[in-house]
C-alpha cells in the first residue's frame, strides 16, 4: 500500500502540570496513532464522549495546539516544522467543518466576502469570472445557488444553509482531507441527513477523505468506514465501523453502543445501569486502566498496567484490554 | 382494552393554544391552535425540528412565555382548572406544587453560589412549612429518590458533574410531589451512559410517583424509550399525536413519516433519506396544510384549508386527511 497522507504517532498532549501548577497533569490524548491514506478515500470516525480527546485531537491535526510529545506527519512531513511553501499546501489541501456554522464567521462580511478571500489567498482563479465560476460550482455541490445566499450576512442564513457554505468553502481548495468535528450536532434531522449525504458524494465522487469526528455512533455508523473510539484520552478499540458497532469488544465500547437509545418502543434497555461515583470515577492510579472502575470484567493485573492494542482474531479490528491479551492463559 | 384506556382522567388539557411573538416586522406565530392532553401517569414526548414551537408549548403550560411572546388564546387546564384564570400570586403558588420543570442544560440552571442543600431547601420552605431537621430530611430523601449519594447536600454545583446536577434538578422538580413535570430535553448535552442514567432516573421516578410528563426532545431514540404518546409539531401546528408504537410503526402524517424515516440508527446501514428543511417564514406561514412545500403527498385540497387534527385510533389524532385515502371507508 502506498504511504499514508496522513501520519499520527504517538500523539500526546497534556494540559497543566506545570511547575507552579498544584494539580497534577490533564492527559487529553495518550499515545494516539492513526494512518489516513489517500487512496481509496475513507470517512475515519473518530468518536467518543466529553472529555475523550478527540477535539484535542482535530485541534492538533488543524495545526491550532502543538502536541506535547509525538508527531503528525502530513505526506511525511512534521507539520509543526514545515516551511512556509509547506504549510500554505497543508492548509489548502487539510480543511475543516466545525460544529457551529455560525461562530466561524465574521458577522460583519457578506457571503461573497468568505469566497472571495479563498479564492484571493490561494489564487484560485486568473479572472473575475473564473471566479465567479468556481464559486458557482462548489455552492452547486451543496445544494446552493450564488444568487440565493452571496449577498446575505451570515446571521441571514438558515443553520443548513451556514453550514453547507461552510462546506462548500472547504471543497472549492480541493482538499485531500476534511477534519470534520461535530458537523451534524447542532442541526436538525433533515438538515443532517443533507450534510452527510454531501459527505459521502465528496468521498466518493471527489476523492475526499474525511476525519469525522462526533460523540454520535448511529450517523458514523451510517457513513464511516474506520473508527477509532477514545476513553479519556486513550484508544479503546479501532478497527472497521461495522466491526466495532456491531460486534464491540472492549467493555466500556460494550457499555457505550448498549446505551445508545434505540429508536424502536418495543426494544427498550435491557438492564439498569449504574454509575459509581464522581470520586472512584476519576480514580487516582495513572498507571491502571482508565476504565477500571466501570469495568465488569476488571482483573487484578488491571491495575497495574494500561492495556495495549490487541488484535482481536486476525482483522485490523484491535481493543486495548488485557481479555484480548494472546499471552494470557484464559 | 380501549375502554379502560379512556377512563384514565386527564390531568394537563391543552385547548386551542395560540403563541404569537411581537416582532416588528409582524408576529411570528410560534404555536399555532395546539390541541393535546396528557392523561394520569402518562410520559406524552413532544418533538420537532429546533424553531418548531415545542419550548414555546412547555412555557406556556408553565405560563413562563418571555415578552415579546404572548399566549394570544387557548386553555390550559391541569385537573379542569384554567390556568389562564389565574392571577399571578395565585399562578406562583401552583407553579412548582402542580407543574414543575426539568430545565435544559441543568448546569446554567443551579445557582452557582448556592450549596444544593440550600437551593433545593430554599425550594421546598417557600412552599411548604417545613424547617430545620425535618427538611434536611427532606432534601436528603430526594437526593436518594434520584440515586444520589449524601454527600451531594454538601456541595456546591460545580463539584458536580452534568449528569449529577441534571438529577439535582429532578430532585427538585419533583420535591412538592407536582402531578404533572414539563421536562425540556432533560438529557440533551450529556454523554449517551450518563443519559442512559439520568432517564433512567425519570423513569423511576414517574413509576413511583405516579406522575405524568411532558418530554420535549428531538432524539426520536430517546423518545422511543421513555415515552407513552408522541406528539409531533411543525412550524408551530401539532400535526400528528398518538401511541409511541404507532407513531414510529405506521406513521399517519406525511412530515411524521419523514421523521421517523430520517433517524439514523445502529441496526442496519440505510441510504440516508435527504429531505429540505422548514421552507417558510414563520411570520407568514401559507394558507391551508403547514406542510404543503415539502409534503410528497400534496394535494389542491391541501393548498386551500388547514386540515384540522382528527382522531384515527385511541388517543391518537392526525391533521391530514390522507390517512382516509388509504383505508377503505
Amino acid at each position: 500500500m502506498a504511504e499514508p497522507i496522513l501520519q499520527i504517532k504517538s500523539a500526546t498532549k497534556t494540559f497543566g502540570g506545570g511547575f507552579l501548577d498544584p494539580n497534577p497533569p490533564l492527559v487529553a490524548l495518550k499515545d494516539f496513532n492513526l494512518d489516513i491514506y489517500e487512496e481509496p478515500a475513507r470517512i475515519t470516525t473518530i468518536a467518543g464522549e466529553s472529555g475523550s480527546g478527540k477535539t484535542t485531537l482535530a485541534n492538533a491535526i488543524l495545526g491550532f495546539l502543538p502536541l506535547t510529545s509525538g508527531q503528525i506527519l502530513y505526506k511525511g512531513i512534521d507539520i509543526y516544522s514545515m516551511n512556509r511553501q509547506q504549510r500554505l499546501a497543508y492548509r489548502k489541501e487539510v480543511q475543516a467543518i466545525f460544529q457551529d456554522p455560525y461562530e466561524v464567521y465574521n458577522p460583519f462580511w457578506r457571503v461573497q466576502h468568505i469566497f472571495d478571500l479563498v479564492v484571493r489567498r490561494f489564487g484560485l482563479a486568473q479572472t473575475k469570472q473564473e471566479a465567479r465560476d468556481a464559486v458557482e460550482d462548489a455552492l452547486n455541490l451543496v445544494g446552493l445557488r450564488g444568487d440565493e445566499i452571496l449577498e446575505k450576512h451570515p446571521h441571514q442564513l438558515s443553520g443548513g444553509q451556514r453550514q453547507r457554505v461552510m462546506v462548500a468553502r472547504a471543497y472549492m481548495l480541493r482538499p485531500r482531507l476534511i477534519v470534520a468535528d461535530e458537523p451534524v450536532s447542532a442541526v436538525d434531522a433533515s438538515l443532517r441527513a443533507m450534510i452527510l449525504d454531501i459527505m459521502l458524494r465528496l468521498r466518493d465522487e471527489h476523492r475526499i477523505s474525511f476525519l469525522y469526528i462526533t460523540h454520535d455512533l448511529s450517523t458514523a455508523y451510517q457513513i464511516g468506514d474506520e473508527m477509532v473510539i477514545l476513553f479519556q484520552g486513550i484508544t479503546a478499540e479501532m478497527g472497521q465501523t461495522t466491526q466495532i458497532v456491531e460486534n464491540p469488544k472492549h467493555p466500556y465500547v460494550q457499555e457505550l453502543i448498549a446505551s445508545i437509545p434505540a429508536p424502536n418502543p418495543r426494544r427498550k434497555w435491557a438492564t439498569e445501569i449504574k454509575l459509581p461515583p464522581e470520586d472512584v470515577m476519576r480514580f487516582g492510579n495513572p498507571n491502571s486502566c482508565r476504565f477500571y472502575p466501570r469495568c465488569p470484567h476488571r482483573m487484578e493485573h488491571c491495575l497495574n498496567a494500561q492495556p495495549p492494542l490487541y488484535k482481536i482474531d486476525t482483522t485490523d479490528h484491535e481493543a486495548a484490554c488485557f481479555l484480548y491479551d494472546p499471552q494470557a492463559s484464559r | 382494552m380501549t375502554n379502560v384506556h379512556m377512563e384514565i382522567p386527564k390531568v394537563l388539557e391543552v385547548n386551542d393554544l395560540s403563541v404569537h411573538y411581537l416582532t416588528p416586522r409582524g408576529a411570528v406565530i410560534a404555536a399555532n391552535n395546539v390541541n393535546f392532553y396528557i392523561r394520569q401517569g402518562e410520559i406524552v414526548g413532544l418533538v420537532g425540528e429546533s424553531g418548531c414551537g415545542k419550548t414555546t408549548v412547555a412555557m406556556a403550560i408553565l405560563q413562563m412565555v418571555q415578552s415579546p411572546g404572548k399566549i394570544m388564546a387557548g386553555e390550559i387546564k391541569i385537573n379542569g382548572q384554567n390556568l389562564l384564570d389565574l392571577s399571578e400570586a395565585e399562578l406562583r403558588r401552583r407553579r412548582w406544587r402542580e407543574l414543575a420543570l426539568v430545565p435544559q442544560g441543568a448546569m446554567n440552571s443551579l445557582n452557582p453560589v448556592l450549596k444544593i442543600k440550600e437551593q433545593m431547601g430554599d425550594a421546598i420552605a417557600a412552599h411548604e412549612p417545613i424547617r430545620g431537621r425535618a427538611l434536611k430530611e427532606r432534601v436528603l430523601e430526594l437526593l436518594d429518590d434520584v440515586g444520589l449519594p449524601a454527600r451531594v447536600y454538601n456541595l456546591y454545583p460545580h463539584e458536580l458533574s452534568g449528569g449529577m446536577k441534571q438529577r439535582v434538578c429532578i430532585a427538585m422538580a419533583i420535591a412538592l410531589n407536582p402531578p404533572i413535570i414539563i421536562a425540556d430535553e432533560p438529557t440533551s448535552a450529556l454523554d449517551v451512559v450518563v443519559q442512559r442514567v439520568v432517564a433512567q432516573t425519570l423513569l423511576d421516578v414517574k413509576r413511583r410517583l405516579g406522575v405524568s410528563m411532558l418530554m420535549i426532545g428531538h432524539d426520536m431514540g430517546l423518545q422511543a424509550q421513555m415515552v407513552n404518546r408522541v406528539a409531533v409539531m411543525y412550524a408551530g401546528n401539532l400535526v400528528e399525536i398518538g401511541p409511541v408504537e404507532a407513531i414510529f410503526e405506521a406513521p399517519q402524517h406525511p412530515y411524521t413519516q419523514l421523521l421517523i424515516e430520517a433517524i439514523p440508527s445502529i441496526d442496519e446501514r440505510k441510504p440516508l433519506k435527504v429531505t429540505e428543511g422548514l421552507t417558510h417564514d414563520l411570520r407568514n406561514p401559507p394558507p391551508g396544510c403547514i406542510f404543503q412545500f415539502r409534503c410528497p403527498l400534496v394535494r389542491e385540497a391541501c393548498l386551500e384549508a388547514r386540515p384540522p387534527l382528527e382522531r384515527v385510533a385511541a388517543d391518537h389524532f392526525v391533521a391530514c386527511p390522507i390517512y382516509r385515502y388509504r383505508r377503505p371507508a
